[in-house]
């Protein structure tokens, strides 16, 4: 799904429930960074003219970015699973 | 303050970052951050607003370096790419920066160690010295009624004293010193005392000054040691003082002393400081250091020096008839006896030709990058088409050369730290006690890499420059710019080229002359053959002999030697021949030719009988030494050839009369010139005189030294030792060594010379060949197109070939005239140091082997450079190059 920066800033903080913002210039110097290692593209899809603003780019998640993000969440599972067993902690009391 | 004004300066601040960056990303950061400041700004406490400005602020100028440091990498990692694609290239400008920056580096320091101070020595650039030595009488009067030196000391340098201690004797070198030669030179004992007046009267108990170096090596730094008594040549010393560390007299490295003592103490402890000899004014014995008066200048003082010592020694009054005797002052604050005269020849010399070797490798860089710009513009234009920023290729560009010059910087730094470890050529001259260490000169390495760099920058900038003047069309189509083909004389290029040829052969001229002197100097006429010739000293009178017994010990060593199988000829010398640091003594002698006296400065050398003979310097006229020469009342001598020619033109010198100390002697005969000191120095005036029992009682510095010919294969330095083993085991014998290496010794700084400045020379062509093929080549690649319609309309390949070789040739003939007429000034600006060279060696700057050769050599060798892009012209395919329209 198509986002432009400030919606990504807005979205980040939104689902962290405020705890993380992600400052202009932090933000579009990873998104450059993410272009070139394509793992984010520039859409041409815009908005409806009412909802958009002309400065603004779209960017969207490449099918090398959708892998590396499915790979990032089974590495991080694995990881908390690695951690859990290790500890003997359980189920129960980690999740609650 | 406004939400606007805050605004305003954010957007003002994300200049500062990279312009793609900025141009990609700037109007969209700028409007979240717009966004964010107004929300809180409406709905937000001040306070929140404050910390929200702050929190963006910070993240700006966080990023800005990050950001520019990403595009650096960028820029590198392509620049990087770029340089490995063209690996000739890179290898060739690396070198030519490298070997450029890595000669000036060892150069200037070894430069900076010859120019170092006198260490321990108060305001050494103040002091002063005379060339030649002079008597105490002389030094007196020039302490006391001369008003020429503010303050005035005089030492009689290299003095062997033998030191005993704990039943083991040693051979130290002393000086002799007056009494205020500490006060002279400023320098403060680390403990202890300087002397006193108190020490100098006749009465004085001895004392002796220490170095801090015998002090450390004899005595383990002990400091109770001062104030107790030694035994100095037998006779006992009270230690006063130990000198600061590193201090080893006026002048450490021809005179480097251990011990110091008052001329009080040495009357009666050194043989050749005899009270009377402090009284005898024709004993030239003296070294003089001091401080000149206040608004004396030098050449005031020297012209004025002459004459006070001529009238104090009651010498002829006409400047006419003084010949070949000079007093200069000289300056005595160098670590290395450097006179102002010698500083052109000594820094000057190597100065101009590593100055001209960076010259040559900037230029030389400056062709390779013009050359390889041409091609380049291609790749610029379609990165300018892409939408590529001109400043953002200016960076690439800048990136590159830095890139280039850090290579070259690396390879500089290597190469001098190699060149100094190896062709460390002052270090034979060097005492290894010193503590000189040869540092390399940074400032060098500062001035060299930014010189390099400079021109690295500049010369790398130039396709950006270009093609920030032109349309970008032109540049797609066909990768070369539209412009006039035909061969212009100032373009850029050629003047570049040209310079660097003329450069080049200026280089290949004078390093070609000085190698070329240097070689014939190391096959120069020595005068004697040094094969099988060995040489031992022994110094029987320190040594604890009676002078009748030292005398009958070795008046006979010269026979018994010759009785031991396998040598053939033995003989006595007062000293050692061929020393780098030989004691050359001069003795002002009157001689008279047309009835009138004269005055000069000659070497003598007094020698036992058969000396010739064993040496095998040829006699030309009169006859050698006899056993009755050697009585006291006997006053002979041998003169060479210099002197005969020089007092007696034209004339026979046998039967001539001479005054030597004073005391009238006959010439019996006249020698070829036999060379005993440095070797670049045109002959001097010189004479032998027999060794007599005066002489054995008060031996040279360097004792006694017994002189053998033997038959080849004999290992004589072992039949000398025995045979000294058999006549006194307590003798000890130094200077072992045979004449061939001391020959070899003495012309290792020549040989030395010879590989430095034939390598430079050598580099000098390495790069002209290497900058003029790449310019062919450049040449080469912009004409393909007018080369592919020559061709296609029918020009044959010798044509083609003829045209691209025409180009070099002429740049190639223009630069040969150009760099003769700059080489030949260059070499009348360091006349002095040429006609030297020229006298000694025989050497001429018109020697047809350099006038013709090295531009033979050099038109050749780039000629060769030129040939190989051309070849590659005729190979063109007509088809392919016109296809490109």
């Amino acid at each position: 799904q198509e986002q432009h920066g400030y919606g990504i800033m807005q979205d980040v903080l939104e689902r962290t429930e405020g705890k993380v913002r992600l400052w202009p210039a932090t933000l579009y110097g990873t998104l450059k960074r993410m272009i070139e290692e394509e793992l984010i593209e520039e859409s041409d899809e815009r908005p409806a003219p009412e909802l958009d603003d002309a400065r603004r780019r779209y960017y969207r998640l490449t099918k090398f970015g959708q892998q590396v993000i499915e790979a990032e969440i089974d590495r991080l599972k694995d990881l908390v699973k690695a951690v859990q067993s290790k500890r003997r902690v359980p189920k129960r009391e980690a999740t609650s | 303050m406004k939400t606007e004004t805050i605004l305003r300066l954010y957007r003002k601040f994300t200049h500062a970052l990279p312009e793609e960056f900025r141009r990609r990303h700037g109007p969209e950061m700028t409007e979240a951050a717009e966004d964010l400041v107004r929300y809180t700004a409406k709905r937000r406490t001040p306070g929140a607003l404050v910390a929200v400005v702050l929190r963006l602020f910070a993240d700006l100028f966080w990023r800005i370096p990050i950001e520019h440091a990403a595009e650096f990498r960028q820029n590198a990692h392509y620049g990087a790419r770029m340089l490995t694609k063209s690996p000739g290239f890179t290898l060739a400008s690396v070198i030519s920066l490298g070997i450029g920056i890595g000669l000036t580096v060892s150069t200037f320091s070894q430069l900076e160690l010859m120019m170092r101070p006198v260490p321990q020595v108060e305001d050494a650039a103040a002091l002063v010295s005379i060339n030649e030595r002079v008597s105490y009488p002389d030094y007196e009067y020039l302490r006391d009624g001369s008003g020429l030196f503010k303050s005035v000391a005089a030492y009689m340098p290299l003095v062997p004293l033998v030191v005993s201690k704990d039943g083991e004797a040693r051979r130290f070198w002393g000086h002799i010193v007056s009494s205020n030669y500490f006060p002279v030179l400023g320098t403060k004992p680390l403990l202890g005392r300087a002397f006193l007046e108190e020490d100098f009267r006749a009465d004085a108990s001895p004392v002796v000054f220490m170095s801090h170096r015998m002090w450390e090596n004899r005595f383990g730094r002990d400091p109770a040691v001062v104030g107790k008594a030694i035994s100095i040549n037998g006779h006992r010393a009270a230690i006063a003082g130990i000198g600061p560390e590193d201090f080893l007299g006026a002048a450490p490295l021809r005179e480097a002393a251990d011990l110091w003592i008052p001329t009080s103490t040495a009357a009666f402890m050194a043989p050749e400081a005899g009270r009377e000899r402090l009284h005898d004014r024709k004993a030239a014995a003296f070294s003089i250091i001091g401080r000149l008066s206040d608004g004396i200048r030098t050449d005031e003082a020297e012209a004025k020096l002459d004459t006070i010592l001529r009238k104090h020694d009651d010498a002829p009054q006409d400047p006419a008839e003084i010949i070949g005797r000079g007093l200069f002052i000289m300056p005595a604050d160098r670590l290395f006896p450097v006179s102002d005269d010698e500083l052109p020849i000594l820094i000057g010399l190597p100065a101009g030709i590593v100055g001209l070797s960076l010259w040559i490798a900037c230029s030389n860089v400056g062709t390779l990058l013009l050359a390889r710009g041409g091609p380049r513009q291609k790749e610029i234009a379609i990165r300018l088409a892409m939408g590529a920023s001109r400043s953002r290729i200016i960076r690439q560009l800048v990136t590159e050369s830095l890139m280039l010059a850090s290579l070259g910087g690396v390879v500089g730094w290597l190469f001098a730290v190699w060149s100094n470890s190896t062709m460390d050529w002052l270090k034979p001259m060097i005492p290894d006690f010193m503590h000189v260490e040869l540092r390399l000169d940074w400032r060098a390495f500062v001035f060299a890499a930014a010189v390099t760099g400079i021109s690295a920058l500049l010369f790398g900038l130039a396709p950006a420059l270009q093609a920030a003047r032109r349309d970008v069309v032109p540049g797609l189509k066909s990768g070369e710019w539209f412009e006039s083909k035909r061969f212009r004389w100032f373009s850029s290029r050629n003047l570049l080229v040209l310079q660097q040829v003329a450069g080049s052969l200026m280089l290949l001229l004078i390093t070609g002359f000085v190698v070329l002197g240097f070689e014939r100097t190391r096959s120069l006429d020595l005068g004697f053959d040094p094969a099988n010739l060995h040489m031992a000293s022994i110094d029987p009178v320190r040594n604890g002999y009676s002078v009748e017994r030292a005398q009958e010990m070795l008046e006979s060593l010269p026979d018994r030697m010759k009785r031991i199988p396998g040598i053939e000829e033995a003989t006595l010398t007062h000293k050692v021949p061929l020393g780098l640091y030989s004691d050359d003594t001069a003795y002002t002698v009157k001689t008279s030719a047309y009835d009138t006296s004269m005055m000069l400065t000659l070497r003598i050398e007094r020698v036992g009988i058969g000396f010739l003979d064993t040496v095998g310097v040829p006699m030309l006229r009169g006859r050698s030494f006899q056993r009755a020469d050697e009585s006291d009342d006997a006053r002979v001598l041998i003169i060479n050839e210099t002197m005969a020619t020089k007092t007696w033109p034209g004339e026979d010198p046998i039967g001539r009369q001479v005054e030597i100390e004073g005391a009238q002697h006959t010439v019996v005969g006249m020698t070829k010139d036999f060379r005993s000191g440095a070797v670049l120095e045109p002959p001097r005036p010189g004479a032998f005189l027999p060794m007599k029992a005066k002489d054995i009682a008060r031996p040279s510095h360097q004792g006694v030294t017994l002189l053998v010919r033997a038959k080849p294969g004999v290992d004589a330095a072992a039949a000398i030792r025995n045979e000294m083993r058999a006549i006194d085991p307590a003798l000890t014998v130094f200077n072992v060594s045979s004449l061939r290496e001391e020959v070899a010794a003495l012309m290792y700084v020549m040989r030395l010379a010879t590989y430095v400045y034939g390598g430079i020379g050598l580099f000098g062509l390495i790069l002209a060949v290497v900058g003029l093929g790449g310019v062919t080549a450049y040449s080469v690649t912009l004409r393909t197109r007018e080369i592919g319609i020559r061709m296609a309309l029918g020009a044959q390949r010798v044509d083609v070939l003829r045209l691209v070789l025409k180009e070099g040739f002429l740049l190639v003939v223009a630069g040969t005239v150009i760099g003769h007429a700059s080489a030949w000034g260059a070499m009348r600006a360091l006349g002095s140091f040429f006609e030297a060279l020229t006298t000694v060696t025989k050497t001429s700057t018109s020697d047809p082997l350099l006038v013709i050769g090295a531009p033979v050599l050099l038109a050749a060798l780039t000629m060769v450079a030129c040939y190989l892009p051309a070849r590659r012209a005729t190979r063109i395919d007509p088809l392919v190059s016109l296809r490109q329209e």
